[in-house]
């Protein structure tokens, strides 16, 4: 490899971390601010609303609950729920700004022009991100599954709810290499920012309720047995034809959900390879 | 383009004004420049108001014919089900009445991010809007109609929305599950509505306005009007700490004869309901007395902070006019 290229190939993630660096420091920033509530709840908060419980003499299970709704499990449950869907937020980024808005305005066009291949642009353009992506939600699940299993006599919910189902596993980081991939394909078809934006939000949308819906399929389910049902119908994921899913089958769930992510984030990144080349020949 | 031919009526809006540009050529070329943002209204709009229709007429046959049948029974019948398409809805009357709802609150949010980046941040962004300022219309006027605009076609496409809603209400607000649902639909849809709706399209341009960023814009826009739309559905100050009072129903039999009857209670038996001679059922939901003082109030708060956001946006542009 020549000097030049080996200049060229420093020179290039530079630049993109530079153009993006506002993206990144919000990722950055919305990822420590996830994990520092969710260790502040269980390592201060929760101890705090334990005092609060044993010091209420009320009926068994009120002041559980109430004690522990607003100060607790309320928190808890919004961090999980906006961790998973900003996914939503990585589509629309990756379609208008990473990708769109750089065709739209011909600064891609421009790079290209300087001695920076476009293939090897695309693929700056989706590592970075993707790595980014990849260790914010690793950080956050890990940090997650620490949390979330602390104080389940707190938490009204379960391991079957959606946004619980995906933090809880490597399908989280999935969801989000999927937008982005997804993001740069319609951004790449499209090459304007706002159609963009609104086509891979809206394709991401179809998509997360399709699987979301569809997740008790991920798995065979097992069948409910006399001897069984009482062990069973603890954590277990009823099904509508009277099968279940006991907490066991999560992992193997959210590893079929990852694989599916992961083959259309792979796809996506395929075909938009494929549209570049026909763009720039 | 022929559904747009007659925009350039409104000549006589303001023909005292002087200028090379004439204020029917600024309508005209902002109409053509947001052309794509004005078909996807109409197309939004159209949709909806057929889906409202539909929701009235033959959409609503099948569950109109079980209460008819077993009264109240029947509607839970018509409702319990599952059979998903692409997990978005369940098919099932009950759950299809809200779903244009869910448009109209999409739709808001469309037109506060649509103010915010298209509209306003983009032009900016651009420097497109410093030329128009070059030209003849003044930074204020361009600002007017700019907001004009959509405003008006904001205000005519909701308010028929809302309208055919509430006629569907009246028709067939009875074959709903009781439930927190119908009162959060009953209370919620109305002006207020129609005044979310222009309070997104002033916060998002004052938004685009100071930010001048197309996606930065978009972002902040998109936050702010959560942020209004959380407090609009949950705690407005003078809705205290419940969301909305309750709304009572009321369920009765008619018998052969005509005569009304109390419900027998016989569920889906069609002995027991041949028995008590009932011919059919009826259910109808009680108007409330709080909708209209909600209503008004809700629609108060929401275009003052219209008012509010219109005047700041005024106020930014001066000052960033002054700067060109």
């Amino acid at each position: 490899m020549s000097a030049l290229a080996l200049k060229g190939l420093k020179g290039l993630p530079g630049s993109v971390l530079r153009v993006h660096r506002a993206a990144l420091l919000v990722w950055t920033v919305f990822i420590l601010a996830a994990v520092g509530y969710l260790v502040w709840l269980t390592d201060i908060t929760a101890h705090s609303v334990h005092a609060r419980i044993s010091a209420c003499d009320d009926v068994e299970g009120f002041c559980r609950a109430t004690l522990a709704a607003g100060d607790y499990s309320g928190p808890m449950g919004w961090i999980g729920t906006a961790v998973y869907y900003s996914f939503w937020a990585v589509a629309a980024w990756a379609g208008a700004a990473l990708i769109g808005r750089e065709l739209e305005s011909g600064t891609a066009h421009l790079a290209w022009t300087q001695n920076v291949s476009p293939a090897r642009w695309l693929a700056a353009k989706l590592a970075l991100p993707a790595l980014a992506l990849a260790l914010g939600g690793t950080v956050f699940v890990v940090v997650f599954r620490w949390a979330w299993s602390a104080h389940r006599d707190l938490m009204g919910d379960d391991w079957t709810f959606n946004d619980v189902f995906a933090d809880r596993g490597p399908a989280l980081v999935a969801w989000s290499l999927c937008a982005l991939a997804v993001g740069t394909l319609t951004a790449l078809l499209l090459r304007r920012a706002l159609p963009a934006l609104g086509i891979s939000v809206a394709v991401m949308t179809v998509l997360n309720r399709y699987l979301e819906s569809h997740r008790h399929e991920l798995w065979q389910a097992a069948t409910r047995t006399s001897t069984t049902g009482s062990a069973a119908s603890n954590g277990a994921w009823p099904t509508d034809t009277g099968t279940y899913h006991p907490a066991s089958h999560f992992w193997p769930m959210n590893l079929v959900e990852t694989g599916i992510l992961l083959t259309i984030t792979a796809l996506a990144t395929t075909a938009a390879f494929a549209v570049l080349r026909r763009r720039t020949v | 383009m022929t559904t747009i031919a007659p925009a350039p009526a409104p000549v006589p809006a303001a023909p005292h004004r002087r200028g090379a540009l004439r204020p029917s050529g600024l309508v005209w070329t902002l109409l053509r420049l947001h052309r794509t943002a004005l078909f996807v209204w109409l197309g939004f709009v159209a949709f909806t108001a057929m889906f409202l229709l539909w929701l009235q007429g033959p959409g609503a046959s099948a569950t109109q014919d079980r209460l008819d049948a077993l009264g109240y029974t029947g509607v839970q019948i018509s409702a319990s089900s599952s059979d998903m398409l692409l997990g978005f809805t369940s098919g099932l009357y009950n759950d299809l009445f809200y779903d244009p709802g869910t448009l109209i609150t999409l739709a808001s949010f469309g037109v506060a991010l649509f103010a915010a980046g298209p509209l306003t941040a983009r032009e900016l962004e651009s420097g497109t809007a410093q030329l128009v300022w070059g030209q003849s219309p003044s930074p204020a006027r361009w600002l007017a109609t700019k907001l004009a605009l959509p405003a008006l076609f904001v205000t005519a496409g909701m308010s028929l929305l809302v309208l055919l809603y509430r006629l569907l209400w009246d028709a067939h607000g009875n074959l709903l599950i009781a439930g927190i649902s119908p009162r959060a639909f009953y209370f919620s849809v109305g002006p207020a509505t129609v005044a979310a709706a222009l309070s997104g399209l002033a916060l998002g341009a004052l938004v685009g306005l100071t930010v001048r960023r197309t996606l930065p814009a978009l972002a902040l826009a998109g936050f702010g009007y959560f942020l209004v739309n959380a407090f609009r559905t949950n705690s407005w100050p003078f809705q205290g700490r419940y969301q909305q009072p309750e709304i009572h129903s009321r369920s009765w039999a008619v018998n052969s004869a005509g005569a009304e009857i109390p419900d027998p209670g016989c569920y889906d038996n069609r002995q027991c309901l041949a028995r008590h001679d009932v011919a059919h059922f009826a259910r109808e939901y009680l108007p409330s007395s709080d909708y209209w003082p909600r209503q008004l109030l809700e629609t108060g708060v929401l275009l003052g902070l219209t008012a509010l956001a219109v005047a700041a946006a005024f106020l930014v542009l001066r000052q960033r006019s002054n700067h060109v």
